[in-house]
């Protein structure tokens, strides 16, 4: 207030100050009204900077939705300390500990317990950088560093650390805007929302490590956007040209080695781990890949995605994904879950035309399918607000979990397919802080007995 | 035979799927029973009016009167959750009013629906707008302002 009368008692002084005669001159007349901008400007500015400090101080709290007697509901139309940064710096971690029966692997692209059967592991540390540039142009970028206790990879070349992702996004209108970068594939909705502290279970599904490769990212450019068909409804799209996978890397010296595998699904064709110079292109052919979702009404999505591309040298053998999506929420219910289809044209032959075999003697996959089924109840019993208030707040949540996983990285075998059953329970202090407890029953082949790889996992991940 | 067999299967997926698209896109459609409703005397115009009144200061995206029909623009307004462990403010929330005006008698019912998203720098999350529950309290609100306005023009 002190402020705001000294700016008062200056502008007086100065609109007060000016000779009469000069108000008819034009270019006083500019000069007063720049000079009465530039204080309007400053009270402004004064304004602000007061109410923000009263709102750190704790003496205004941001108006609810209300109102007024006047009528007009300002507080709708006005922004209240809507003051977005421009750049945000986060991340978000996690870390798990694995106790199994045994060190046998619980399928493509699962984490493991190393050589023993239990191991403490920090999976995932992944900072992201996101700007708005101006209201239009925005950079979003994840920056994954996987185990990143080691200073070495397995194979000696170095750690694991690689982006995720990195979009320039170009917004034009709500229903088109542009997309460039290194995308996250819109192949089914657990790749577009893979981070761990958004995922009720420990572990991925099945399907999105085999099937679908998550995290599964090229470089590519496309179009993405929202439409509002009815009142309720909501239809989102994302719509890309990208890299493509590369089917033959050079294995131990060995080139044109095909690594679509039953053992390893489609998880080493990936540009992430492409052996091309640079993870550039290992052919000429370009891939598109899509996705519709949409909700009829709030709680309820039912996604469409495909991939369509080539994975070999001379891009004659094309490369498919299908899959849907689906999520039902109603009160503290939810159900969700993707199933997915791979076709790989060919890929049980070399590419001289004989027969591909895999080590263990297999005919390469062709076919790869696969999907899973997760249902959450979400509660909080009142007796632990009531006796603990400051570590069960509103925004805390517990959260029982089911989940049946179904894969097969041959569909033309059934010696390569998996089964899982998970049931958890996970505790959120806040939304963005998830604790979980896991249990395991994994299955191959429809038998739980096979490999003795049932096991427990624990963790805790977070945004920060 | 089988070529047959195939085929009708391929029709009846075809047609189940299609039934399944329709009833998701008639959800979309429902009505607004059970929102906020302003119920006046007044005949449908001057509550169509007061409707529109009653949004001031936030731009339309649509108005169709003969649909009885108001949505404005998505309006940026304060976030009510924090981002992550440190619990920043650096989470967006956004809100759209509809409001449905429908003839009742010789008057006129105005009801409000509020649409609200939000979006939180936090991972994946920067990448879209999340549609979340409306605000119950802001629609009674906007419904109430509706009813205050008609009560003051006396009808």
């Amino acid at each position: 207030m002190r402020r705001l009368a000294i700016i008062g008692a200056l502008s007086a002084c100065l609109l007060g100050g000016v000779p009469f005669e000069a108000a008819a001159d034009e270019k006083t007349e500019k000069a007063l009204e720049e000079r009465i901008n530039r204080l309007e400007k400053m009270v402004e500015e004064l304004t602000r900077r007061e109410t923000k400090e009263a709102k750190e101080e704790g003496k205004e709290k941001a108006p609810a939705y209300t109102f007024g007697t006047t009528g007009g509901g300002k507080s709708i139309y006005a922004k209240p300390f809507v003051s977005s940064p421009k750049a945000t710096v986060g991340g978000y971690m996690d870390l798990q500990y694995r106790l199994f029966n045994s060190s046998n692997s619980t399928g493509v692209g699962q984490p493991g317990t190393g050589a023993g059967s239990s191991s403490f592991d920090q999976q995932r540390f992944v900072p992201f950088f996101y700007s708005d540039i101006t209201d239009r142009l925005k950079v979003a970028s994840e920056l994954e560093i996987e185990h990143g206790i080691r200073s070495k990879s397995n194979d000696g070349s170095g750690i694991e650390v690689s982006l995720e992702f990195a979009t320039i996004d170009y917004l034009l209108r709500e229903p088109i805007n542009f997309r460039t970068g290194i995308i996250l594939l819109p192949v089914g909705k657990f790749n577009l929302l893979h981070d761990s502290p958004l995922n009720d279970l420990s572990d991925r599904p099945l399907v999105a490590t085999a099937i679908i490769p998550s995290t599964l990212s090229e470089a590519g450019a496309g179009f993405y956007g929202t439409f509002y068909p009815t009142r309720l409804s909501k239809l989102d799209y994302e719509l890309y040209v990208t890299q493509g996978f590369s089917g033959y890397s050079t294995v131990n010296g060995v080139p044109n080695t095909p690594v679509i595998t039953a053992d390893n699904g489609l998880r080493a064709a990936r540009q992430r781990v492409s052996t091309v110079d640079d993870g550039l292109d290992n052919n000429n052919g370009k891939a598109v890949v899509g996705r519709v979702a949409f909700s009829p009404i709030l709680g309820v999505e039912i996604g469409g995605s495909g991939y369509f591309g080539s994975y070999d040298p001379a891009s004659k053998r094309p490369l498919s994904i299908w899959a849907a999506d689906w999520t039902f929420q109603r009160g503290p219910f939810e159900l969700i879950g993707e199933a997915a289809w791979v076709y790989a044209r060919d890929n049980n032959r070399n590419l001289d035309g004989t027969f591909a075999f895999d080590a263990n003697g297999r005919p390469l996959p062709r076919r790869m399918d696969g999907f899973y089924v997760q249902g959450n109840y979400h509660f909080m019993p009142q007796f632990l607000r009531r006796r603990a208030p400051t570590y069960f707040t509103e925004a805390s949540t517990f959260t029982a979990v089911v989940r049946w996983d179904d894969t097969n990285t041959n569909s033309e075998l059934a010696a390569t397919a998996r089964q899982r059953l998970t049931l958890g329970l996970n505790f959120r202090p806040i939304e963005d802080t998830v604790f979980k407890a896991d249990y395991q029953f994994n299955f191959e082949d429809g038998k739980n007995n096979r490999i003795r790889n049932d096991g427990l996992v624990l963790s805790v991940a977070t945004y920060f | 035979m089988l070529r047959c067999r195939a085929f009708c299967e391929l029709v009846v997926t075809t047609h189940r799927l299609l039934a399944m698209f329709t009833c998701l896109l008639l959800a979309g459609c429902t009505t607004l029973a059970g929102k906020p409703t302003a119920t006046s005397p007044c005949p449908f115009e001057q509550v169509w009016d007061t409707a529109i009144v009653a949004l001031e200061g936030v731009r339309l995206q649509a108005a169709d009167k003969a649909a009885g029909v108001v949505e404005t623009n998505w309006v940026d307004v304060e976030s009510t959750t924090q981002a992550g462990a440190l619990q920043r403010d650096v989470n967006k929330e956004r809100v759209k009013y509809v409001v449905e005006v429908k003839r009742v008698g010789t008057g006129a019912a105005a009801t409000v629906l509020q649409l609200r998203e939000i979006w939180s720098p936090m991972g994946v999350k920067m990448n879209q707008w999340r549609a979340v529950p409306g605000n119950p309290r802001e629609e009674a609100a906007v419904a109430a302002e509706i009813a205050r306005r008609l009560k003051e023009k006396g009808c």
